[in-house]
């Protein structure tokens, strides 16, 4: 318990003292001429009257009492009791980066994966998430962030709008309202960029890679990996080299690998051992509960401190003061007029 | 005191009676105060040192010498004025003004109408450490010295009110049969004193001038504190202002005002309770207007 502005206090306090004592020295030159009567003796032998000035006289101390009550926990209240608290920034030093690979063979697992994402997002403490999407070519939905709202917003949305299962509507087995493929188009606009390819995976991760900024700054980054590895087009980068890359800006790499769709258990040879040659994690299921327990991970890799300096955190509590002196403003403000 | 007090109450009692006392004061043939007729004994030379306003012009016309009335000594009268002079004559009355002015002016008026008459007046005053007496004597410079000592003894520091010392006194004092005023406030002579004033009857023709005193609650004047002469205690505005306290003091007032008059009218003393300085003059002649009748009648 610190007062901020304890000066405050002692300045009101010696004012209301010296206010107290002007007036005191005064108090005789402040009064009007008395009344002078006589014979008046018998007024204490009538009880109303004694009656009246008992209460006048408790009103009286009461009066007081609750004035010298009522400036103090005035000036108590002006002085800012607050606590204070030595805190370290913990939080806010690991960023997230969810890669996700939207092509055709992947939609069942994107949307999974972006609604349990978005369930978790409630339980993020200062992390910066961002998400990126590719197919041919990539797209950064949106970049790193700590606005949870927009967060939350964003993947559900993306959840919605990836539910979408484009060969079948192409080959005309599913049909889906107008607003639903509008829907499904913009989210995916921008990961067609190259005609003809569709699953550029390492040129997607690479770009993954990208999205980190702060390059300088000494924090934990992640990326979320989910992909099936079954490209269809010429990656400039080997997944090896791509992996690499990830490995020199020192991102730990999670990867995600949903299960085999065309390709043959060599894409998934292939990611794994990219995956594990950089220290990554490989989890291996069509189960999206396993997103939980890559975030348990990341949480667990405690960024190192950032040399962040020790804050002093204040936090006033004006709540007591404030209804004390309210109340004794009350109780004059009552007396006062009673005793008028 | 640039004028005298005597003047001063002169000036009041004209201006208060210019025409309804007239009748009183003038006409040399009844006496204000008691019974009727001036006993007029003999015409005399005008010696120096005797009184102008003897001087019976009428009779000097005819002779051409300055001739004076002559009265028979043995029927000057004697008036005394009893004044309670302790400190609660010094606060103020039921209008208001000083119950102290009350007084002067209505020893004034006893004053004036004796001068007017050739009366001759005593004092009687003070406190038991203190005791004020005057002698019986009619000249300017007396009744103005007499008016002067109750007013400079009426003082806040004054003892306080003992009135049956003051009776006691007045009866000790005044050995001849006196027309005797005695002028106190509304608490004052005691129901006690009723024995003292009995006895004070028996002796002399007593005349009592009550003077009210102020409220002490003073309801409608809450920005003035109220103190008592005796008792100086603050009176809180709660006390001051409450309708039920207004009320039995009222009443406490009203009872012990009765039982005073009730007392004197048994003793068949003349009495008269008046609010103040306002109204004292009119009070007086009103009061000895009907003692007059009541003489007349007798």
């Amino acid at each position: 318990m610190v007062m901020t502005f304890w000066w405050v206090t002692a300045l009101l306090l010696l004012a209301a003292l010296a206010v107290w004592a002007i007036t005191f020295w005064n108090r005789r030159a402040m009064r009007k001429a008395p009344v002078l009567v006589a014979n008046s003796q018998y007024l204490d032998r009538i009880p109303s009257f004694v009656r009246a000035q008992r209460a006048a006289k408790v009103v009286r101390v009461l009066q007081v009492g609750i004035a010298v009550f009522g400036v103090i926990a005035g000036s108590v209240l002006s002085g800012r009791i607050a606590t204070e608290r030595i805190e370290t920034p913990d939080f806010a030093s690991r960023d997230i980066v969810l890669c996700l690979d939207v092509s055709g063979s992947m939609y069942e697992y994107d949307t999974e994966i972006l609604s349990t994402f978005a369930e978790m997002v409630d339980s993020f403490e200062g992390e910066r998430v961002a998400l990126t999407i590719f197919n041919s070519t990539s797209r950064t939905v949106f970049p790193l962030t700590n606005d949870y709202d927009l967060i939350k917003r964003e993947l559900e949305a993306g959840a919605e709008a990836i539910d979408f299962d484009e060969f079948g509507y192409r080959l005309g087995t599913r049909n889906y309202p107008d607003e639903k493929v509008r829907k499904y188009v913009d989210f995916v606009e921008g990961t067609r960029g190259i005609p003809d390819e569709a699953s550029v995976v390492p040129d997607g991760l690479a770009s993954c890679g990208q999205v980190f900024d702060q390059a300088e700054t000494d924090r934990s980054r992640s990326i979320i990996f989910a992909t099936d590895n079954e490209v269809n087009g010429e990656p400039i980068f080997t997944l090896q080299e791509a992996t690499d890359a990830v490995a020199a800006r020192e991102i730990d790499l999670y990867t995600f690998y949903p299960g085999a769709y065309e390709c043959g258990p060599g894409c998934f040879e292939e990611l794994k051992t990219a995956t594990e040659d950089q220290d990554g994690e490989l989890y291996e299921s069509s189960d999206p509960e396993a997103i939980p327990s890559i975030i348990n991970e990341i949480q667990k890799t405690q960024a190192q401190s950032m040399g962040a300096e020790p804050t002093v955190v204040r936090t006033d509590h004006p709540g007591v003061g404030f209804v004390l002196t309210f109340l004794s403003l009350i109780g004059i403000l009552v007396l006062g007029w009673r005793a008028r | 005191m640039a004028t005298s007090l005597l003047t001063r109450v002169k000036a009041r009692v004209d201006l208060h009676t210019s025409n309804r006392a007239r009748g009183l004061i003038q006409g040399r043939g009844r006496s204000l105060f008691k019974g009727s007729g001036e006993d007029f004994d003999d015409l005399k030379y005008y010696q120096p040192g005797d009184k102008i306003s003897e001087i019976d012009w009428k009779a000097t016309a005819r002779s051409g010498e300055p001739l004076i009335r002559q009265f028979n000594e043995e029927r000057v009268r004697h008036l005394s004025i009893v004044a309670d002079t302790s400190s609660a004559m010094a606060a103020t009355a039921a209008d208001g003004t000083s119950k102290r002015d009350a007084m002067i002016l209505a020893a004034g008026m006893v004053c004036f109408l004796a001068q007017k008459n050739g009366d001759m007046v005593g004092l009687v005053a003070g406190g038991e450490n203190h005791p004020i007496q005057l002698p019986s004597r009619s000249s300017d410079g007396h009744l103005e010295l007499l008016l002067r000592s109750v007013q400079q003894a009426t003082t806040t520091a004054a003892p306080v009110a003992d009135s049956s010392w003051l009776l006691e006194r007045a009866f000790r004092v005044t050995s001849r049969s006196t027309l005797m005023t005695i002028i106190t406030d509304e608490a004052g002579p005691g129901v006690d004193d009723f024995t003292l004033l009995r006895r004070l009857t028996t002796r002399h023709d007593v005349m009592v001038i009550r003077i009210a005193d102020a409220d002490p609650l003073q309801r409608t004047d809450l920005d003035h504190d109220v103190v008592d002469v005796n008792r100086p205690r603050e009176i809180a505005s709660l006390a001051r202002s409450s309708k039920r306290v207004a009320h039995d003091v009222e009443a406490y007032r009203m009872a012990r005002r009765e039982g005073i008059t009730e007392m004197l009218d048994r003793l068949h003393v003349t009495h008269m309770i008046t609010s103040g300085e306002s109204t004292v003059v009119e009070d007086m002649i009103a009061m000895l207007r009907s003692r007059e009748y009541r003489h007349a009648r007798a």
